[in-house]
C-alpha cells in the first residue's frame, strides 16, 4: 500500500496468536495481500515492541496463555498510540464479543475467517487508524498553537468563545476596547484563523473551551 | 450224642465261618492285614480242633506222636498270626518286642527236633484214657516230659510281653474306642497267653489228667475279638447308611440349588458327573464325557481361560474357580460357574479334580444389563462433560481449520504472482497437511470419547491418556488463566482399564478442579495431576487444586447422585466417576488439603 501516513509510509498489521501454525498462515495471507506484517506468539511480546510511532492495526486471538486478547486490548488502549484491534477467535461467546466491542474493538471475527471478511476488517481498521491519527495530529497542532497564547490572550479567548463583544470583554476585564481588539488580532494570528466563526470551530474541535 | 464231637465240630464250623469272612474282607481290601492275620489265627484254631479231635479219638500211639510233632509248627503259625494281628490292629506295639517274640518262636521251632516230640513232651510210649464230658478220650499214658519246657515258657512270656505292652500303650491313648479295644482284644489275648502255658505245664507235668486242649480257650479269645471286630463292621454299616442318607440330603440340596457335581480323573481325563451337570452342559444321559468333550462344549472365547485356570490350579493350591459360557448342542448359550478342588497323591501329582457347577445365566444377564445401564449413563455424562467444554473444543478445532483456510487463500494469491514462489507454496501445502491431520486427530479424540460402546479393559498408559485430557481442556485452561502441571514418572506401569472411561474420570476431575478455582486470583489457579506407584498392584493418581476446598459438611455426600456444590451442576459427575472406578477395581476419594484447595485421589490396578 502506498497510502500517505505521517510517521511511516507503510502501516503494519500486528498479528498475535499462540498457535504457531495459525500465526504463519495469517502472516502469509496478509503478506501476499500486500501488507507489512509483524507476528507475535504472545500478547506480552507485542506490548513490549518498540515501534510505537508506526501506524497500523492489531489482529489478535482471544484465548492466549498469560495475557489474553481482552487484557492486551485494555493495555493497548492506555498506550500513547492505541491501534485499532480486530479480534480473531476460535470460539467467541456473545458476552465476550460485546465486552470487546464496547472496549473499542474494530471487529470481532471467528476462525476460520474468509479472506474478504478479514481484508475488509483490516482495511477498515487501517482507515480508522489513519483517521484517528489525523485527528490526533490536528489536536496536537491546535494545542501547540494554543500554547503560544499568553495567559491574558487565553483569558480574552474564553470571553470571545462565549460570544461577548469587545466592549463587554473590556468592561469585564477592566481595560479598554482597543486593547481587547489588539489581543483578538494576536489570537487570530497565533491560532491561524481568519474569522471569529473559524476560531470558534477550531477551539471546539480542540476541546479548548474552558481550558486555561 | 457225643458232646465232644458236637462241641468241637460246632467250634470248627464257627471257625470256618470266621476264617472265610476275614479272608474275604482281606481280599476285598488288600491293605487290611489285620483281617488276614485274624483269618490265619482262626485257621490255626481249626487245625487244633482237628488235632485235638483226632488225638482224643485215636487208639494208636503212633498217630498221637505224629500229632504231637505237628503241634509246634501249627502253634507257631497261630502265634505269628496273633502277633501280626496285634501289630496291625493296635498299631501301638514295639517293633523290637515283636521281633524278639517271633525270634523266640522260631528258636522254639528250631530246637523242637532236639526236644523230641515237642517242647512239653519228648516221647510217648503208651496211651491211657480218661473221661471227658462223659466220654472216653485218649491221653498220653507213659511219657517223658521235655527238658526244653522252660524255653517254651520264655517264648510264651515274650509273646505276652509284646501283647501287654501294645495293649497298655493303646490304653494310654485315652479315647473310649481305643480303651475298649485294649480291654476286649488285648485282655482276651493276654488271658489266653496266661492260661495256655499254665494249662500246658499242668498237663505236661502230669498234674492234670486231661488232653492238651488249646483250641477252646483260643476260640473263646477269638470270639471275644470277633465280637469287637464285628462291632466295628456294624459301625461301618451304620456309617454307610448315614453316608447314603447324607448323600441323599446332598442330592436334594444340589437339586434345589441347581448344582451339578463332577469329578475328573486327571490321568485319563474321564469325567464322572451327576445328571444335573449333564443337563447343564447338554450331554446325553449315557454319553461318556472326557476333558475334550467338555472343552468342546465351551464358548470359543472361554476355552483358553478355562484351560489356563485348570492348569494353574493343578500347579498351585489346587483350588479351581471359573465362570464360562457353554454352547449347548441346541444352540443355547448358558453361563456356568464352577468351583473345584484338586486331590493330589503323596508326591504332589494331581489325581483328580472334584467340583460343582451352577447355572448363573440369569445373574450374569442382570449384571450385563446393569453394566449396560452404567455404560449408558457414563456415555451421557461424557456428552455432558464435552458439552461443558464445547467452547474449548470449538476453539481447538477452529484453530487448524482457520489456519488451513488462510493458508489456502494465501496460496491462491501466490498463484496470481509471477514468478510463482514454489518454495512458499510447498511450505503452505505442508502446513495445510499438518493442520488437517491435527484437526482430524481432534475429531478422532472426540469421537472416541463420545463413542457409545461397552467398557473394554486392557493396558492403558497413563502419560498418553493424561496428554489427551490436557489437549481437550487446554484452551479452557488458557481462557481461565489456569495451568495444569503433570507429574508422571517415566517408569509408571500401565494400568488395567477402559481408556475412554478413565479419560472421562480425569477430565471430569480436572474440570471440577478448574471450577473450584474460578474465584481464586489468577496466580493461584494451578492444578497438579500426579501419578505414582502405590504398591506392585496399584497406581495412584491425584488431582490437586488450590481452590476453595470442599465444605466439611459436604465431603461425605459428594459421591451421592444429584449432590453438587456447583450452581447449575447436575451432580452426577463424581457419582459416575466412582461407578467407573469401582468397575475398574479401583477407588476414588476426595479430601481437603492442609493448605488451600482439595485433592481427588484415585487408585487403579496395574495391568498384568
Amino acid at each position: 500500500m502506498t497510502q500517505e501516513h505521517d510517521a511511516s509510509p507503510q502501516p503494519v498489521v500486528h498479528l498475535l496468536d499462540d498457535d504457531a501454525s495459525m500465526l504463519r498462515a495469517l502472516s502469509r495471507l496478509l503478506t501476499a495481500a500486500g501488507y507489512t506484517v509483524r507476528a507475535y506468539a504472545s500478547a506480552s511480546e507485542f506490548l513490549a515492541r518498540t515501534d510505537h510511532e508506526t501506524r497500523g492495526c492489531v489482529i489478535t486471538d482471544l484465548r492466549m496463555p498469560e495475557v489474553d486478547g481482552l487484557q492486551m486490548q485494555s493495555s493497548l488502549a492506555r498506550a500513547a498510540n492505541p491501534l485499532p484491534v480486530i479480534f480473531l477467535t476460535g470460539h467467541g461467546d456473545v458476552p465476550t464479543s460485546v465486552h470487546a466491542m464496547r472496549a473499542g474493538a474494530e471487529d470481532f471475527l471467528t476462525k476460520p475467517v474468509q479472506r474478504p471478511a478479514l481484508l475488509a476488517a483490516v482495511e477498515r481498521a487501517l482507515a480508522r487508524d489513519a483517521a484517528d491519527a489525523a485527528v490526533r495530529r490536528r489536536h496536537a497542532d491546535l494545542r501547540s498553537r494554543w500554547l503560544t497564547l499568553t495567559p491574558r490572550e487565553r483569558e480574552v479567548l474564553q470571553h470571545i468563545l462565549t460570544g461577548q463583544l469587545n466592549k463587554q470583554i473590556a468592561a469585564d476585564l477592566g481595560t479598554t476596547e482597543r486593547t481587547i481588539k489588539a489581543h483578538r488580532g494576536s489570537i487570530m494570528a497565533k491560532m491561524r484563523v481568519r474569522s471569529p466563526a473559524e476560531l470558534g470551530r477550531v477551539a471546539h474541535e480542540a476541546g479548548l473551551l474552558g481550558a486555561s | 450224642m457225643s458232646w465232644i464231637t458236637a462241641i468241637w465240630s460246632a467250634s470248627a464250623g464257627a471257625c470256618l465261618v470266621m476264617a472265610l469272612l476275614h479272608l474275604h474282607l482281606w481280599l476285598r481290601d488288600r491293605s487290611s492285614w489285620a483281617n488276614l492275620c485274624f483269618a490265619t489265627m482262626v485257621a490255626t484254631v481249626m487245625g487244633f480242633i482237628a488235632f485235638e479231635l483226632i488225638s482224643m479219638r485215636t487208639e494208636s500211639v503212633e498217630i498221637y506222636r505224629q500229632i504231637m510233632r505237628w503241634t509246634p509248627p501249627l502253634f507257631a503259625v497261630g502265634v505269628i498270626g496273633t502277633l501280626g494281628f496285634v501289630h496291625f490292629y493296635f498299631g501301638t506295639g514295639r517293633t523290637w518286642l515283636l521281633a524278639g517274640a517271633i525270634g523266640l518262636r522260631a528258636l522254639v521251632l528250631a530246637v523242637t527236633p532236639l526236644a523230641g516230640l515237642n517242647l512239653h513232651v519228648s516221647s510217648i510210649s503208651t496211651l491211657a484214657s480218661t473221661t471227658l464230658l462223659g466220654e472216653r478220650v485218649s491221653i498220653p499214658g507213659e511219657w517223658a516230659p521235655s527238658p526244653w519246657i522252660l524255653l517254651a515258657q520264655v517264648a510264651a512270656l515274650a509273646h505276652l510281653a509284646y501283647i501287654v505292652d501294645a495293649t497298655a500303650r493303646l490304653w494310654r491313648q485315652g479315647d473310649a474306642e481305643a480303651r475298649r479295644r485294649a480291654i476286649i482284644v488285648g485282655g482276651s489275648l493276654i488271658l489266653f497267653f496266661v492260661i495256655t502255658p499254665v494249662y500246658s505245664v499242668a498237663v505236661a507235668s502230669g498234674g492234670l489228667r486231661l488232653p492238651f486242649i488249646v483250641s477252646l480257650p483260643f476260640l473263646v479269645t477269638l470270639l471275644a475279638m470277633s465280637s469287637e471286630l464285628s462291632g466295628q463292621m456294624l459301625r461301618t454299616i451304620s456309617l454307610g447308611r448315614a453316608l447314603r442318607a447324607r448323600e441323599r440330603e446332598l442330592e436334594l440340596a444340589a437339586e434345589s440349588a441347581d448344582l451339578g457335581f463332577w469329578t475328573r480323573n486327571v490321568a485319563n481325563g474321564q469325567i464322572h458327573c451327576s445328571a444335573r451337570w449333564r443337563r447343564l452342559l447338554g450331554f446325553a444321559a449315557d454319553e461318556s464325557i472326557d476333558l475334550e468333550a467338555f472343552m468342546s462344549r465351551l464358548h470359543l472365547d472361554d476355552r483358553p481361560g478355562v484351560d489356563r485356570a485348570l492348569n494353574e490350579s493343578a500347579r498351585g493350591d489346587g483350588r479351581y474357580e471359573m465362570e464360562y459360557r457353554v454352547v449347548r448342542p441346541d444352540g443355547q448359550t448358558r453361563w456356568i460357574a464352577s468351583v473345584g478342588r484338586y486331590e493330589f497323591d503323596p508326591a504332589g501329582r494331581p489325581l483328580l479334580l472334584r467340583g460343582v457347577s451352577l447355572d448363573i445365566t440369569e445373574r450374569k444377564q442382570a449384571a450385563l444389563e446393569l453394566q449396560q445401564r452404567k455404560d449408558e449413563v457414563a456415555h451421557l455424562s461424557r456428552v455432558t462433560t464435552l458439552g461443558e467444554i464445547s467452547g474449548s473444543l470449538a476453539h481447538e478445532l477452529n484453530q487448524p481449520l482457520g489456519a488451513i483456510l488462510s493458508n489456502a487463500e494465501a496460496a491462491e494469491l501466490q498463484l496470481k504472482r509471477t514468478p510463482i514462489d514454489l518454495e512458499e507454496l510447498r511450505a503452505i501445502l505442508a502446513d495445510i497437511r499438518r493442520d488437517d491431520l491435527r484437526a482430524s486427530e481432534i475429531l478422532t479424540g472426540i469421537r472416541d470419547f463420545l463413542r457409545r460402546q461397552p467398557a473394554e479393559f486392557g493396558p492403558v498408559a497413563l502419560p498418553g491418556l493424561v496428554r489427551g485430557v490436557a489437549r481437550l481442556i487446554g484452551p479452557d485452561l488458557a481462557s481461565r488463566h489456569a495451568t495444569l502441571a503433570i507429574e508422571i514418572p517415566d517408569d509408571l506401569p500401565e494400568v488395567n482399564g477402559d481408556r475412554v472411561q478413565l479419560q472421562q474420570v480425569m477430565l471430569n476431575l480436572v474440570v471440577n478442579g478448574l471450577d473450584a478455582m474460578a474465584a481464586c486470583p489468577a496466580d493461584r489457579r494451578r492444578l497438579t495431576l500426579r501419578a505414582a506407584v502405590a504398591s506392585p498392584e496399584t497406581v495412584t493418581v491425584s488431582i490437586t487444586d488450590l481452590g476453595a476446598g470442599i465444605p466439611p459438611e459436604r465431603i461425605g455426600d459428594l459421591f451421592e447422585a444429584f449432590r453438587t456444590t456447583k450452581p447449575g451442576g447436575l451432580g452426577l459427575g463424581l457419582t459416575i466417576c466412582r461407578s467407573i472406578l469401582e468397575a475398574h477395581g479401583g477407588t476414588i476419594s476426595l479430601e481437603n488439603n492442609a493448605g488451600p484447595g482439595a485433592t481427588a485421589r484415585l487408585t487403579l490396578p496395574v495391568f498384568r
